[in-house]
Parts: structure tokens; C-alpha cells; sequence
């Protein structure tokens, strides 16, 4: 019987790659990352290994090494090209060599030249970055495998060679490589959260105030992004210096607070709303569902005045209305009886028609559009999409709402950032409605434009140039000054909030010198240039090519960053009799298709159908884990995934999921022209006997010619929402604003009464004696 | 006369082509390796033709995967451009998707290549495209 498992190659042996392992520290907003991945040749022959993986998208990749027994050798950031020349070079001596190389910003190539049989190397890549805000919580993530992108047919090859080849790496069901993590926390809130919709965790508390969480399990299996939330205080503004040899540093965190608006919307205030849903195959699932129950709350949140139109795309795209249609009862119910009957049966993720298709047409003047873009973002044309959206931001503001346990987090960011709008993300089995929700109502929130801040110095250069700050979100913009012998004690923030110029004046603290804000400053800066808004804010094409690859190349050498345009290197030079004798056999080291990839029930099964999709993966057999570096048990989520083969998917899937979330329940009983039309089973989920509110609606005095049961149901609604999601205002508020104005309307004009009480007035004593909730989910 | 050798730095001088690109064409069996020891090997003139031809057809819009298939078809004309023989006509057959053949008389083709090959690079991705 044939003792070896696993995925091996044509010569059976097993795959050089045996793990990979993660190390590293968050502290406030911040994180300092490494990732070693361990390979060993057990050939007879000297291999060439190639890895594609993902980071992720805002990492500033700051270091590359490989550990070869006791010998460390540095990785040095070259033009990719000469970087690649060195590579080659080494390797046709016969020498080791080490390559890392950046396809897209969250995908980077690892090649390891003249792997001798029977060798170990380890190599190391360290980034930092920037956690992602969403409200009271950061949130880290760490992607783990590529998801299958899909690219446009007649996509041209990038110099002589297919797209494809840059961005997909082999596949395969199963390898037997795993990943073992352990993050160091410090300065958590006393009693914060920390917690993982991804991965089961364990979590170490330390006397001196840090934390330490890693994977619930030795081994996990690298088919999912881990995600980490961890609990913050309230954010609010602030600075901070750090300084080099030559310059000094800044960053300041901008956080302004949300304002709601009560007053009515000027009339002059007209909004149009295009909702973009991927129907691609990779939405199957329960993806879908979610995402049609998500967009039917943001249709009922609409206000009567604005218009909207929905498109759902794949390989082609429909929309529901030839053009924006004004928000009235029957263009509501067509549009939902459509959203209804929407499948994520499109075929490929082709992004780039729709949003074509909406740019092509401005808005009429004196209209605001916001595009709310749903997607996994699984395209290989990601540079095509944002130039598109670049060129084009008359069209209106695009924010974008990344789904899936892969989510392609360059697409959702680089179009977000193009678009000028918010991202947000949601892993299969978080609550995407209430996601969906809290990004629409972030929609609602009063632009902030025009932002300046005060440097120091003539010659500085701030990055991003066009800060997008947005209230209740901290924006964090920096800025490279020449050392300043008297520095600023405080930074001045203006900005345009509507109307109206504000401004806040920021202290700065001291951070020390070398520290990351350089790094930031200059990864932003090659982000910058990269998407094409250089120091003077116009766009790419009026500067040559060349000129900003060498900034950028040059900016990337300086501060030992990684680019586009640059690689990092190493050579292990070999004595004589240690040279590699004979050509390198190439392996490349697949990796797992992504968790729940095409709708298979999020971590569930597989279809047979689509095994044939990676023909050109190596041939997967279980053979006896070997790896040493974490590979002792799978865990309970790798069993799953071993589940027998089912033919039926969820395709098909059309009847409505339940609303768990209850936030979401009553948003979606909001009534287009404004009220809630609360029923008897929403009315049970909060232990209220449905007979009573319709006997107390019987006995509402002074309703004049109103539906006295609507404004008994609008009034018991605000009075949950108030009551129950007070901490979720924020999100209900912009949601409601036309259902308060409705009733604030007629408790205005006519005052009506139950018992004498005014109506607010006893429906909120009726919540707080008679109603219970039970959060759930 | 005695075939001309070169190294790969004077390839990429010659073709335009990175050290990179040509490495991957060597990988992916579209040109041969090189002759001698291993990879730091020398070309022909044989392979300098093939990234010559390969450039000129990516300058006309062809991407790699249809270069590699024009580049089979010269090799084996049988399976992948059929020239067939009616009558005293010459046509020369290419399969756009299975079912679908374009016949394209021996002459105007001869005379008309590069238009025929941007018919048939649309006619496929039209093809693909409906495909999917």
C-alpha cells in the first residue's frame, strides 16, 4: 500500500512547502507582522520552488530574509526586473536564491532558486499595517489563499505574458502545509472584545497588560481569511511626530463625530441611489440571500423625491430600470418583487460592463449619486475597474461592501478609494444585513471635503493627497517634513462639513525616531503614485510613465519597501563542491481553493463539477503529514471540508432566509412613504401580544384621518429602536429619518393620545413595561 | 554556415523581451531550452525566430494563448488550421470554437493575413464570451 498522503508531485514526492507560521503584535491601530514559511527539498534533485500568496492589501511589506541553517540572508529591494536578473543570474551559478515579488498589492510571488535535495530553508516577510475601524472595534485580517479571479476575456497579456499567470496560482482540495498563528495585543480596553468570526481562538491574558491570541488549533488550514476583531475606546483625534536622519514624520488620525440630521432634507437635496449586486457563481450560497435582504431594507430606507436603480452582474449584467426611476410605492414593489427572484446565477465576475454602464450617464444636474457596490471582488482586473472609476468621479460615489471568506481586498479598497466612498467587509456567517445596513447608513452622512492640515515646513509632502474623512471613522493621513528644529506643538485640521467650514486643532505627541510612521508615510506615498494621484493631485496620465515608476522605484529602495515595480532579493553564494549540478526541477505549491468558493454551503461541501476547474493541480492523495513546523491535527473546520462530495448545491436557493438579526427585522417593515407596519410575529420577537397593539391603536384619540394602526406600530418601532439599539443609533438613525419625520409630522399637527398620554409618551412606557429582547444574534 | 548563438542577455537586447518573459516561454514549452548547461545555457537563431514571430504577432494584438496556437498551427497545420482542397479552390479552415469554422479562400488569406487574424481573435472572443 502506497504510505504517502497528501499532495505530492508527478515524482511522489511530497510538496517542499511544510508550513507557515505567524507571528506578530498589534498595539492600538497598528501591526507589526511576520510570516515564515518553511520548505524542504525531499527530492533527489535541487528544485525551484514557486509560491503565490496572499498579504494583505495596505500591508507595507518591509522585509524579506531566508534562514538557511545558521546563515540569515537579507532580501534588498531592486527594480523587479534586476531583481529578477540577480535571481537568474544565481541560480544559473548554481547558487541559492530567494525572490519575493509583488503581483498586486495582495498577492506576492515567492521563489526559492537551487533548493538543494534534502535542504531546509525558512523564509521570512514582515509588513506592517493599519487595522481597519468598524465602529467600537479594529479589525485585523490576514488572508490565507487567492481566490480563483476571473478575467475578462479579451484582457491583454502584461509584458508578453497572460494576466492570469501573474495572479492564479495552482489549486488544489487539500495539502497537507497548514498555519499556525500567535498575535501579541497590547493596549486592548479593560474587558474588550476579541473575537474571531473566522477561526476558533485562544486567548492568553499577561500580567503586564498583553495578550496573546492565536488559532484555537495547532494547525489550520490556510483556505479562509482570519479575521480578528478586538474592542477600542471611542476614537478621537490625534498626532504624533517621529523622526530619521534627514526628516521629520507626521501622522495625524482624524475622527469626527456623526452628526444626525434631524431636519427635514432641504428641498434642493436630490440623491440618486444605484445598488450594484454580484450575481457572479462565486455569490452562490447564502451569500445571495443575504445580500437580496440587506438591499431590500436600503430600498425601504429611501425617501420619496430620490431615485434608484438596482443591477445585478456576472458574466453580463441586467438592471432593473432602463434609468433611475423616481422612489414611489409601485417602482418599490417591482423592485422587490425582482430582487426576489435574483440568483447568483450569472457565471464570471465581470465588474468592469456595469459599472461602465453607470458611469457613461452623469447625473442630472444638481443630483448626488452613491453607487453601493456588493461583491466579492473576485476579478483579475482590478487596475482596469479603478481607472474607470478614477476618470469618471462626476458619475457619483462609490462605496463597495466586500463578501466572502477570500474577499478580494485590493478591489474592494482600490475602488472604494477611487470612488471616493466607504468599504466595509463581511465573512461568511457575520451578519451581512446588518453590514449592508450600516454602510448604507453611513451613505446618509454629511460629506466632509476640502480637508487641510497645517504641516510644518515648505517642503513637505502629505499623504494620501485626497484624504477621505468620513464622521465616526478615523482617517489617518501623513506627511514627510525636513527636520524642523522648533516642530509644532499642534496640528490645525480644516475641513467642509455640507455647508459649513470647521476646523479642530490636534496636539502632537512625541513618537521617537525610526519608528513605523516613515513606513506608513512611505507606503501611502507609494500607493499614491501607484493608483495615480501624485503630490500635485492630478491623475497618472499627464505625467510620463517612466518618470513615476522611477519615483516609485526610488521611493521603494529608500524606506526597503516593496512596490509594483520592485522586488526584493537574496543570493546564497555557494562554495564549488556546495553548487547546484544540474538544472533546477521547477515545483510550484499549490494552494486551497477558498472556503465556501462558488456557494459549496459556506464551510461546507464541494461540487463535483468543479474539481475539473483545476485539472492543472497537482494530483491530491492524503499521505502522512511530515511537516514538523505545525501539522500535528486538523481541526474541526478541515473535517467539514472532507464532507462527502454532494451533487446538489444551493444554487437555487430563492426562499428567504429568516431575518435573525432584529435591528434588521424592523428596519425592513419600514413602509415607503415612512412608518413601520409592524406584524404580529416581529411583534412576539419582543414578547408583545400583537391584540394589544391593535386595541391600543382603537383607542388613539386626535388621529385626524390617519391610519391609527400605523402610527400605534411607528411609534412602538422607534420605540425598540431607542430603547433596544441605542448603541446602533448610528446605523437606525439615517435608516429612519423619513419614518421620524412622518410621525414628528403628526404628533405636530394633531397630537394624538393613547389613555392621555401623548402617543411617544406611552409607547415608550408600554417597550419599557411590557417588551424584552433577546439579542441573538 | 554555422547557426549563431546567443545568451539570453543578448536575446532580450534583440526581441525586447525581459529576462523574466523569456524564462517563462522556455518554462511553458514555447520555445526550447537552452542548448548546454542548464539554464545558463545559449539560443539559437531557431529560438530568436520564434520570440521575433511571437513579438510581431503580440505588436498585431494576438495575446500569448492564441500566439500559441497560430505558432502549433504552423508547426502541424493538420489539427489546427486545416487547408483543405475543393475543387481547384484552396481554403484554409479555422476552427473558432467547436462547430464553428470560418473558410477563408488560400489566396485572400495569403494576402489578407493580419485582417483574417484579427477576425478570428474577435470571432473567438465573441465566441467565448457567449460562452461563459
Amino acid at each position: 500500500m502506497d504510505e504517502k498522503f497528501g499532495v505530492l508531485t508527478e515524482k511522489n514526492a511530497a510538496l517542499p512547502l511544510l508550513g507557515v507560521r505567524v507571528s506578530g503584535e498589534i498595539t492600538g491601530r497598528s501591526a507589526r507582522v511576520r510570516m515564515a514559511q518553511r520548505y524542504r527539498n525531499t527530492e533527489k534533485t535541487p528544485l525551484e520552488v514557486v509560491y503565490r500568496f496572499p498579504l494583505p492589501e495596505q500591508a507595507a511589506v518591509c522585509g524579506f530574509r531566508a534562514l538557511v541553517g545558521e546563515s540569515i540572508f537579507e532580501g534588498v529591494v531592486e527594480e523587479r526586473e534586476e531583481a529578477f536578473r540577480h535571481y537568474d543570474k544565481a541560480l544559473e551559478k548554481g547558487y541559492g536564491a530567494y525572490l519575493l515579488d509583488e503581483e498586486r498589492p495582495n498577492i506576492f510571488t515567492i521563489s526559492l532558486g537551487n533548493l538543494l535535495a534534502g535542504a531546509e530553508v525558512v523564509v521570512e516577510i514582515s509588513w506592517l499595517m493599519r487595522l481597519d475601524t468598524e465602529k467600537d472595534r479594529y479589525r485585523f485580517c490576514l488572508p490565507t489563499t487567492i481566490a480563483p479571479r476571473y478575467l475578462p476575456s479579451d484582457t491583454p497579456d502584461k509584458n508578453g505574458v497572460p494576466v492570469s499567470e501573474q495572479v492564479m496560482p495552482p489549486y488544489a482540495w487539500q495539502v497537507d502545509y497548514g498555519l499556525s498563528l500567535s498575535l501579541n495585543v497590547t493596549g486592548l480596553p479593560a474587558a474588550a472584545l476579541i473575537e474571531s468570526p473566522s477561526h476558533p481562538l485562544k486567548v492568553a491574558l499577561a500580567k503586564d497588560g498583553e495578550t496573546t491570541v492565536s488559532l484555537g488549533c495547532e494547525c489550520e488550514r490556510l483556505d479562509r481569511d482570519f479575521i480578528l476583531y478586538l474592542g477600542c475606546e471611542p476614537e478621537t483625534s490625534s498626532a504624533w511626530r517621529e523622526t530619521d536622519a534627514e526628516n521629520a514624520y507626521y501622522q495625524t488620525d482624524i475622527c469626527l463625530p456623526v452628526e444626525d440630521k434631524q431636519s427635514p432634507p432641504e428641498e434642493h437635496e436630490k440623491r440618486e441611489f444605484i445598488f450594484l449586486l454580484d450575481c457572479s457563481g462565486s455569490m452562490q450560497g447564502d451569500s445571495i440571500s443575504h445580500a437580496r435582504r440587506a438591499l431590500e431594507v436600503c430600498l425601504k430606507a429611501l425617501e420619496e423625491g430620490w431615485r434608484f436603480n438596482v443591477y445585478r452582474f456576472g458574466s453580463t449584467f441586467e438592471k432593473m430600470f432602463d434609468q433611475p426611476v423616481e422612489y414611489t410605492e409601485k417602482a418599490l414593489s417591482d423592485a422587490l418583487q425582482s430582487l426576489e427572484n435574483w440568483t447568483a446565477d450569472l457565471g464570471g465576475t465581470e465588474l468592469f460592463a456595469p459599472l461602465e454602464a453607470i458611469c457613461a450617464v452623469e447625473p442630472d444636474s444638481g443630483w448626488k449619486r452613491e453607487i453601493l457596490v456588493i461583491t466579492d471582488g473576485e476579478i483579475g482586473n482590478e487596475e482596469q475597474v479603478r481607472k474607470l472609476v478614477q476618470n469618471r468621479r462626476c458619475s457619483g460615489r462609490f462605496s463597495v461592501l466586500g463578501i466572502g471568506a477570500a474577499a478580494n481586498d485590493h478591489l474592494v479598497a482600490t475602488l472604494s478609494r477611487a470612488g471616493q466612498g466607504f468599504h466595509g467587509y463581511v465573512f461568511p456567517g457575520e451578519n451581512i444585513e446588518r453590514k449592508t445596513v450600516e454602510l448604507f447608513s453611513r451613505l446618509g452622512a454629511e460629506m466632509i471635503s476640502d480637508v487641510k492640515v497645517s504641516w510644518p515646513g515648505e517642503n513637505n509632502q502629505s499623504t494620501p493627497n485626497e484624504p477621505l474623512v468620513f464622521p465616526g471613522r478615523p482617517t489617518s493621513i501623513f506627511c514627510r517634513a525636513p527636520l524642523d528644529e522648533k516642530p509644532p506643538a499642534s496640528l490645525v485640521v480644516s475641513f467642509r462639513r455640507g455647508d459649513a467650514l470647521e476646523s479642530i486643532t490636534v496636539p502632537i505627541k512625541e513618537a521617537g525616531t525610526d519608528g513605523p510612521i516613515r513606513l506608513f508615510w512611505a507606503r501611502e506615498a507609494i500607493r499614491d503614485l501607484e493608483e495615480g494621484v501624485h503630490s500635485t493631485g492630478s491623475l497618472r496620465q499627464e505625467r510620463q510613465e517612466q518618470s513615476l515608476r522611477s519615483e516609485i522605484i526610488a521611493l521603494s529602495r529608500q524606506y526597503g519597501l516593496m512596490s509594483a515595480h520592485t522586488s526584493m532579493v537574496s543570493v546564497e553564494k555557494r562554495a564549488d563542491e556546495d553548487r547546484a549540478a544540474g538544472p533546477a526541477q521547477l515545483r510550484r505549491v499549490p494552494v486551497l481553493v477558498a472556503a465556501g468558493w462558488h456557494g459549496f454551503p459556506s464551510f461546507g461541501m464541494r461540487e463535483p463539477s468543479y474539481e475539473h476547474c483545476f485539472e492543472s493541480a497537482v494530483s491530491a492523495r492524503m499521505r502522512k503529514p511530515v511537516c514538523k513546523l505545525a501539522t500535528k491535527k486538523m481541526c474541526t473546520t478541515a473535517k467539514k471540508i472532507r464532507m462527502p462530495i454532494v451533487k446538489k448545491s444551493c444554487h437555487t436557493l430563492t426562499k428567504p432566509l429568516p431575518v435573525k438579526d432584529n435591528l434588521v427585522a424592523l428596519l425592513a417593515v419600514q413602509r415607503m412613504e415612512g412608518g413601520f407596519n409592524l406584524d404580529a410575529k416581529l411583534a412576539a420577537r419582543f414578547k408583545l401580544k400583537f391584540n394589544e397593539i391593535q386595541a391600543a391603536g382603537g383607542r388613539l384619540e386626535n388621529a385626524g384621518e390617519e391610519d391609527v394602526f400605523f402610527l400605534v406600530s411607528t411609534a412602538l418601532v422607534l420605540a425598540f429602536l431607542e430603547r433596544f439599539f441605542a448603541d446602533s443609533a448610528d446605523v437606525w438613525k439615517p435608516v429612519t429619518r423619513k419614518s421620524r419625520r412622518w410621525l414628528d409630522h403628526i404628533i405636530k399637527r394633531l397630537n394624538p393620545k393613547i389613555d392621555g398620554q401623548p402617543l411617544m409618551e406611552w409607547a415608550h412606557k408600554y417597550v419599557s413595561s411590557n417588551a424584552t429582547h433577546n439579542p441573538g444574534r | 554556415m554555422k547557426n549563431q548563438t546567443y545568451t539570453i542577455e543578448q536575446l532580450c537586447e534583440l526581441t525586447g523581451f525581459t529576462r523574466r518573459t523569456i524564462r517563462y516561454y522556455v518554462q511553458e514549452g514555447i520555445i526550447a531550452p537552452p542548448a548546454g548547461r542548464g539554464r545558463g545555457g545559449f539560443y539559437y537563431d531557431s529560438h530568436l525566430a520564434i520570440l521575433m514571430k511571437i513579438k510581431e504577432l503580440q505588436g498585431s494584438g494576438f495575446r500569448l494563448a492564441e500566439i500559441r496556437g497560430l505558432l502549433e498551427a504552423e508547426k502541424d497545420p493538420e489539427t489546427h488550421l486545416n487547408r483543405v482542397s475543393s475543387g481547384r479552390e484552396v481554403m484554409a479552415r479555422y476552427q473558432l470554437m467547436p462547430g464553428v469554422e470560418l473558410l477563408v479562400d488560400r489566396s485572400v488569406e495569403e494576402a489578407e493575413q493580419k485582417k483574417i487574424q484579427a477576425i478570428v481573435r474577435v470571432a473567438r472572443s465573441i465566441l467565448e464570451k457567449e460562452q461563459e
